[in-house]
């Protein structure tokens, strides 16, 4: 059986790898494999050079007694607050194929729960390789990286079907969630009483202590060896040193402890025999509804179902009305949570700096929120992506609908625009009265302090978030393929480099974008001073032509855009099937 | 003569592979056209091209006499997609979605058309509720009452009976004949062949993204099975794809 399973798992990885070297026929794919290749080629090869010479092993050996006991520390809370997740249906991730053909086949639970495992390891074997050679865990060590990945992942299998059987017992969510508070408050109170018998000094303030425990980090590693604590971290303790080990030795020990531990998790797992089967079949059809709802973007499912529509939207005007009252519905039932959290955080700061009166505090907070609001557009469009990109896995139905590439395109950036110019002007505005507030007198302060500053902000605001959310709309319409990535998709390093092509294109784009407008302002600012110094709007009157240069490259940008979406053709970039 | 679809030449090919060669036919107001063929013979990407969703290599679709690649917009207007697999708005409920398609086509005195429909579709005590809430059958209703409340004169359903209970399968025959009898041009890809056969008046076969028959289902019959009128649309059919098939 194991044979059989392992077979499957080789074949899978085999053809899946096949199938991608097949999508490099395809430039787009090309490109995104040239650049992802160069990405990694260079990760490695400055690894190796830092390492000498090809001489990494060794070097990843040494790790600290006191970092592996943190590590120990971070692996025992995983390990206890796993048994605090709510789910307890006993579900295990199998894909559709899996269930068509393993569930009905004359194969006992336990044989399954193999199947999953042995699934599991490319993936497994990848994550270890990529941590190993991108230094994540600078002083990791490849085969410990996979064992403790792949014990934990069976850890959290027989976590999985252990709440499944305390709700057997009647043991629920609430029982459980107590439970592990309990343990966590337990350890909680024993590590502070450890902190506090730490030197004085090192409680003061952050300095001080790496001071005190820094020339001797075996100071700090001391509470660990207390008998109580090391009965405590004994099993998390193995997972720590196999992934980071201190010599060759301790990672052999290590190891060898942690797949002797995989193998109790399993065998306790298996003995447990809860019906899961049931449970995955549902989170196997959830996943693919969200997969055909578009995968697991950002803002794509539902959480607020409630909410109602933005306004009554009217049986006949302009079709794109139509498109925008969709998106804002879809942001505010998909992404309003991100609303709340940036309204709450503008509104927190003013709250603190109004609270502590203090002129520092008005220029520190203002130009806080001042640089909030200059990358607000660039990580902003990425959060609120209710437009286009929300409905690529509809582009079908979308291109049957009677309306043009270019007015669909302009309809569908606008609910995000709204939205994210709203929040990037009420940053920039407040930042600015903040700084005002505080009565700096830098000439930068000054500048940005000033009433001409708000209106220049308004003017721009709009045609440079249009510009960004015009960039990131580009990318499904001119890399379909791209952008419809779901979960199951393959990843490496073509996803990387089609990640890292679209992101250095996006930079490239925006910047070629503003040039023309930076070009022009400076001679504007100087005739608008000249003829209106003074005037209280002589920056708006500055800003005008950028602003109407940014505008008209918008204009064009939309255009262009449609007319490509007009003649999109969405079976060759996604691998439809011809029926 | 009073065309709803015309379809001259169409031609579209994926790089080297030609899906649709060469394919023409016309569908007269009021008139059904099934089209069938065995998997992979080029149906859907017919169907995609007829309603615009992806541009033909070559060849000439007219719908409601306007020229689907010049006045893409204006045609559009005039026709319904209902692909096979329902793509609904996960974000949108029933009632929103109606609300969404009938500004997308100037639809007014929408409520007086939605309830109807909503009865019609059963999901009339559902009209709050999300996609995610929804059935597979019902979901497709759902798009096909999108697809029914702007009264389109061409209809394109790929498969519209996948996942549709009993009752659900007369209503939407009924729905068909309906709307067919009312004017509208009807094209109905499906594999259920006496379904074809029950609706239909002309049917296209295609295979390997040619067309290798086209006529009236009585003359088709008549013409394949050599005379013989105890044959179904399905005999015919095997025998047809059966012939053109090249050997082994």
């Amino acid at each position: 059986m194991i044979r059989t399973f392992l077979t499957v798992a080789f074949l899978t990885l085999k053809n899946r790898i096949l199938q991608r070297i097949r999508r490099l026929r395809q430039p787009r794919y090309l490109i995104g494999a040239i650049a992802g290749a160069v990405y990694f080629w260079y990760m490695i090869f400055r690894r190796l050079a830092a390492a000498g010479n090809g001489r990494i092993l060794l070097k990843t050996f040494g790790a600290s007694p006191v970092v592996t006991d943190v590590a120990s520390v971070v692996v025992l809370m995983i390990m206890t607050l796993a048994w605090a997740l709510p789910s307890d249906s006993g579900g295990i991730e199998f894909s559709e194929a899996e269930i068509a053909f393993l569930f009905p086949a004359p194969l006992r639970r336990r044989d399954l729960l193999l199947y999953k495992i042995l699934r599991a390891q490319p993936q497994a074997l990848f994550s270890a390789l990529i941590m190993t050679v991108l230094g994540w865990w600078r002083r990791g060590l490849f085969v410990g990286i996979w064992v403790t990945i792949s014990a934990l992942s069976i850890y959290f299998i027989l976590v999985s079907l252990g709440r499944a059987r305390l709700k057997l017992a009647h043991i629920g969510f609430i029982p459980r969630l107590l439970g592990v508070a309990a343990i966590v408050a337990g350890l909680s109170s024993l590590a502070i009483a450890e902190v506090r018998k730490l030197p004085p000094a090192a409680m003061i303030d952050a300095p001080s202590f790496f001071k005190a425990i820094g020339p001797n980090l075996a100071g700090a590693h001391s509470p660990f060896q207390k008998p109580l604590i090391r009965t405590i971290l004994f099993i998390p303790h193995f997972f720590a040193s196999a992934a980071l080990p201190s010599s060759l030795a301790s990672l052999a020990l290590s190891s060898l402890a942690v797949i002797t531990l995989a193998v109790v998790f399993f065998y306790l797992a298996a003995a447990l025999n809860v019906s899961f089967e049931e449970a995955s079949l549902s989170a196997s059809q959830k996943r693919a509804a969200r997969r055909g709802a578009g995968g697991r973007r950002r803002g794509s499912s539902v959480m607020f179902r409630r909410a109602p529509p933005p306004f009554r939207l009217q049986e006949t005007g302009p079709v794109e009305v139509a498109i925008v009252w969709k998106n804002l519905i879809a942001l505010m039932r998909n992404s309003i949570a991100w609303v709340v959290v940036f309204a709450a955080t503008l509104m927190f700061l003013i709250g603190l700096a109004l609270w502590s009166h203090e002129p520092s505090a008005y220029k520190a907070i203002g130009f806080g929120m001042l640089w909030i609001a200059a990358f607000f557009p660039l990580f902003a469009t990425n959060i609120f992506a209710n437009d286009l990109r929300l409905d690529m896995p509809r582009l079908e139905v979308l291109k049957s609908y009677p309306i043009s590439g270019e007015r669909l395109i302009a309809a569908e950036i606008a609910a995000p625009l709204v939205v994210i110019s709203i929040l990037e002007m009420l940053f920039a505005a407040a930042g600015s009265v903040l700084i005002g507030m505080s009565g700096e007198t830098s000439k930068f302060a000054q500048i940005v302090a000033t009433p001409q500053f708000i209106v220049t902000v308004l003017l721009l605001t709009l045609p440079i978030c249009a510009v960004q959310l015009l960039i990131r709309n580009a990318v499904p319409v001119l890399f379909p393929a791209w952008a419809m990535r779901s979960k199951d998709e393959p990843r490496g390093f073509v996803a990387s480099g089609q990640r890292l092509v679209t992101l250095a294109g996006n930079l490239l784009v925006l910047a070629v974008c503003l040039i023309p407008a930076a070009i022009v302002f400076l001679p504007s600012l100087w005739l608008a001073h000249t003829y209106f110094g003074g005037s209280a709007a002589f920056v708006g009157i500055a800003a005008m032509p950028a602003v109407a240069i940014i505008a008209t490259e918008v204009w064009f940008g939309v255009k262009a855009l449609g007319a490509q979406f007009d003649v999109l053709d969405v079976s060759n970039e996604t691998d439809v099937l011809v029926s | 003569m009073d065309y709803g679809i015309e379809v001259i030449g169409l031609t579209k090919n994926y790089d080297s592979f030609v899906a649709v060669k060469d394919f023409s036919f016309a569908v007269k107001r009021g008139e059904v056209l099934g089209l069938v063929g065995p998997n992979g013979a080029g149906k859907t990407t017919t169907l995609r091209a007829l309603a615009g969703i992806h541009p033909p290599t070559d060849g000439t679709i007219r719908i409601c006499g306007l020229d689907l690649r010049n006045d893409a917009v204006d045609a559009k207007r005039h026709l319904a997609f209902m692909p096979d697999e329902p793509r609904l708005f996960d974000y949108l409920t029933v009632e929103e979605h109606l609300q969404f398609v009938a500004r997308l086509y100037q639809v007014t005195g929408v409520r007086e058309k939605m309830d109807p429909l909503l009865h019609e579709f059963e999901l009339a005590d559902r009209r709050k509720a999300l996609p995610g809430e929804l059935s597979r059958g019902m979901k497709q209703k759902l798009m096909i009452a999108c697809g029914f409340l702007h009264d389109p004169d061409v209809i394109i359903f790929d498969e519209p009976l996948t996942g549709l209970d009993p009752l659900g399968i007369r209503r939407m025959k009924e729905s068909i004949v309906r709307r067919s009898q009312a004017g509208a041009s009807v094209i109905l890809s499906s594999h259920l062949l006496h379904l074809v056969e029950e609706l239909c008046d002309t049917v296209a076969v295609i295979q390997h993204g040619a067309r290798i028959a086209y006529d009236t289902i009585d003359n088709l019959k008549f013409k394949i099975t050599s005379g013989r009128n105890d044959l179904s649309l399905e005999d015919a059919f095997l025998k047809i794809t059966a012939e053109e098939t090249p050997p082994a």
